[in-house]
């Protein structure tokens, strides 16, 4: 008797340490998501589809899915590799390297408030440094560029890399650290080129951390909200209004929690979609 | 086992903070708070002229106001998310005035007219009457009006060698955009030529927004919306509205009017010496005293008129308004604050701080006039001129989209495309609307 319940016990510490952190993720992450499809669901407080019916009858949502799809198709990758890039980078045992670390990982610990005010100032269509350093060394005209229905959502992308991509290079230079340098010596004995090495041996052995960096960025990405917010409102002519600005739009500025949901709701099956393929696809060769 | 005690009691702890943290503010609470008396509750932006009304308030009533400051560009998003979800978070509900019908229609306002009697409403402008009350039901008194007044740095001009003898305006006979235009270029091309100082022609307080935007083709003739009020087609579309965006749109491209600058930055161009003109509201006076400015440094005329549509000057009207929340348990209470704020001794204390202009003609006083000079001029215009904003309980969406269209335009955005787009995302919202 007294065996099994210390048995018992022993069994049960671990799901009493895990407590804490599943209490939190179920109050604020499981449980705003139920409910968001419950309200995603209603239409004027009753069980309907019809918000699903308003919401895709609307070209400004197609709009939306549209710029938020073409932001993550170019964010995504670019990401990936330019963190895998700096990784590769950070990972060589020469002199001062954590001096480089610590830069490169410098945009991360700035908060995105402070970085959107920083960007939004640098780009600034009136007498912005970017302008200035254009126009005075290469004489190209004022651009736009928050301003500029073209450019808007690329500098967005722009400023989201430069903040985003120091984060994931960790995750990178963890994954590099753990592949055993014995790998690489049989390689070169074996008369590898620095190419074949990357392609044939890095790569591959990274594998399961790249899954985790695209499956992470992309959620992320596809949540992202506070440049818009901050900069340009979703402007010039609808050109950054991705859709979590959107659902954000229709809950808190119209107080139509009904579309608001229903946009979330889209958000999270075009993630889960997403992530899906991403999967499927990393793990077609095991 | 130590380590398991621990554990057992962190999740509980925290199980019990969340659940605690879940509970609604009356619940089986006593929201009463001052010596036995009640406590109200407001989220506001005009923080220092509501605790001076409250003090005297609960001096002589003994129920207290609790005040909660926020931005001003953060009431209507936090008030969504509270009222929204039923909360009796606040007993009284600031609502920018075109912003009742919305509030009214989704449920977040409870009526005053138990509150106010016939007259106490009919003292109010009949413009700020019309937009408290939805449904011949007055729900949100307002507390005070505004107006729209043209700024001028006496100090920039001086040095452009511009002298101009802003005495011979008055509201029959004022100065035209057109004429403005051509001072603007001249001072600018006086005092940054090369464009390197930054200094700007005109700016425009809340540039981009529907309260003044729209005013551009209000002095056209164009109107807000239909008489209905069910479409803007055909209203925001019309010849006088493509007439004024292409004003706007020409005078941005030539440099006149910024681009790229938020209606706060432009204030601080002004207060800063890096304006010449800034067209701006009546209160405006008191955030350039605040900003260490005198009258030496600026002075004010009346907002300017186009070329042959002198009889048609639109000008800014409306303000905040204070309503009583659907979901307060002490809705008597916030009722009779509301009349002393708007129509009772309240009003008095508030104005002067605030800098607004009042809500009715017969409370011009000297004193008033005296602390914000500029008020003269928003009598004439609540008199005369002003034009009240579109009256749609889909005002939100309505304003969102109208003030998106506005800055595309100020980037440079096809007039027509703009035009359409802008007109099918309100028609889209109002067809809701209509519907329900």
């Amino acid at each position: 008797m007294k065996q099994s319940s210390a048995k018992m016990k022993k069994r049960a510490l671990p799901y009493c340490l895990l407590l804490p952190a599943l209490a939190f993720v179920l109050v604020f992450k499981i449980y705003p998501l139920i409910y968001c499809f419950i309200q995603g669901f209603h239409y004027k407080g009753s069980w309907s589809l019809e918000t699903f019916r308003v919401l895709f009858s609307n070209k400004g949502f197609w709009h939306s899915l549209w710029v938020t799809i073409k932001m993550n198709l170019v964010m995504t990758p670019l990401q990936i590799v330019l963190s895998f890039l700096m990784a590769l980078l950070v990972n060589q045992a020469v002199r001062g390297i954590g001096a480089f670390r610590s830069l490169y990982y410098l945009p991360v610990t700035i908060s995105m408030p402070v970085a959107a005010i920083c960007w939004s100032l640098m780009l600034s269509v009136n007498n912005g440094l970017a302008n200035s350093f254009i126009g005075s060394w290469f004489g190209i005209a004022p651009q736009g560029f928050f301003t500029d229905a073209n450019q808007a959502l690329w500098c967005i992308v722009a400023l989201s890399t430069w903040k985003g991509c120091g984060y994931w290079m960790m995750f990178y230079l963890a994954g590099l650290k753990g592949i055993d340098t014995s790998v690489y010596e049989a390689a070169k004995i074996d008369g590898a080129n620095a190419l074949q090495t990357l392609w044939d041996i890095t790569i591959p052995l990274v594998k399961k951390t790249t899954l985790f960096v695209m499956v992470a960025d992309t959620s992320i990405n596809i949540l992202l909200f506070a440049p818009t917010q901050l900069i340009t409102s979703g402007g010039p002519s609808d050109s950054t209004n991705v859709l979590m600005y959107e659902a954000y739009k229709q809950a808190f500025k119209y107080g139509s929690y009904e579309k608001g949901a229903a946009t979330t709701c889209v958000l999270v099956v075009l993630i889960l979609i997403i992530v899906f393929f991403q999967f499927k696809l990393t793990n077609q060769e095991d | 086992m130590k380590r398991q005690v621990i554990s057992v009691l962190m999740g509980v702890s925290l199980l019990a903070v969340m659940v605690s943290g879940c509970g609604k503010k009356g619940d089986g609470a006593d929201d009463g708070g001052s010596e036995g008396g009640k406590t109200l509750k407001i989220l506001t932006h005009y923080d220092a002229a509501f605790a001076e009304a409250a003090k005297k308030y609960e001096e002589e009533t003994g129920v207290k106001v609790e005040i909660e400051q926020t931005a001003y560009e953060n009431i209507g998003d936090t008030l969504e998310v509270v009222l929204s979800s039923q909360s009796d978070e606040y007993d009284l509900i600031m609502a920018d005035g075109p912003n009742t019908s919305a509030y009214v229609s989704r449920g977040y306002l409870e009526p005053l007219t138990e509150y106010f009697t016939e007259e106490e409403k009919e003292s109010f402008s009949p413009e700020l009457l019309k937009q408290g009350t939805v449904n011949d039901e007055f729900y949100a008194a307002p507390l005070g009006d505004s107006s729209t007044v043209l700024y001028y740095n006496k100090n920039l001009l001086k040095q452009a060698g511009i002298e101009v003898d802003w005495s011979q305006y008055t509201g029959e006979s004022r100065i035209t955009w057109e004429e403005l235009v051509d001072l603007a270029k001249k001072a600018v091309a006086e005092l940054d030529p090369d464009g390197s100082k930054g200094i700007y022609g005109i700016e425009i307080g809340q540039v981009s927004s529907v309260y003044q935007m729209n005013l551009l083709a209000n002095s056209m003739g164009g109107k807000n919306i239909s008489d209905d009020g069910k479409t803007v087609k055909g209203v925001i579309d019309s010849d006088e509205w493509k007439d004024a965006i292409a004003w706007y749109q020409g005078l941005v491209e030539e440099g006149v009017f910024s681009k790229g600058v938020s209606g706060l930055e432009t204030y601080n161009n002004f207060y800063a010496g890096k304006c010449v003109f800034e067209w701006m509201t009546a209160d405006s006076y008191t955030f350039c005293l605040d900003a260490d400015l005198t009258e030496e440094d600026f002075g004010w005329t009346y907002q300017p008129c186009f070329e042959g549509h002198e009889d048609e000057v639109a000008t800014g009207c409306g303000n905040w308004a204070l309503g009583v929340s659907a979901f307060s348990n002490n809705k008597e209470e916030a009722g009779k604050f509301v009349n002393y704020m708007t129509y009772g001794e309240g009003n008095d204390i508030f104005l002067p701080i605030s800098g607004m202009g009042p809500n009715t003609s017969a409370r011009y006083t000297d004193e008033l006039t005296e602390k914000n000079p500029v008020l003269e001029i928003a009598k004439y215009e609540a008199e005369n001129t002003a034009f009240v904003r579109a009256v749609t309980p889909a005002f939100n969406e309505y304003s969102a989209a109208l003030s998106t269209m506005w800055e595309d335009i100020r980037n440079g955005a096809d007039i027509e495309e703009a035009m359409e787009s802008t007109v099918e995302q309100i028609d889209s919202a109002l067809g809701e609307y209509n519907e329900s």
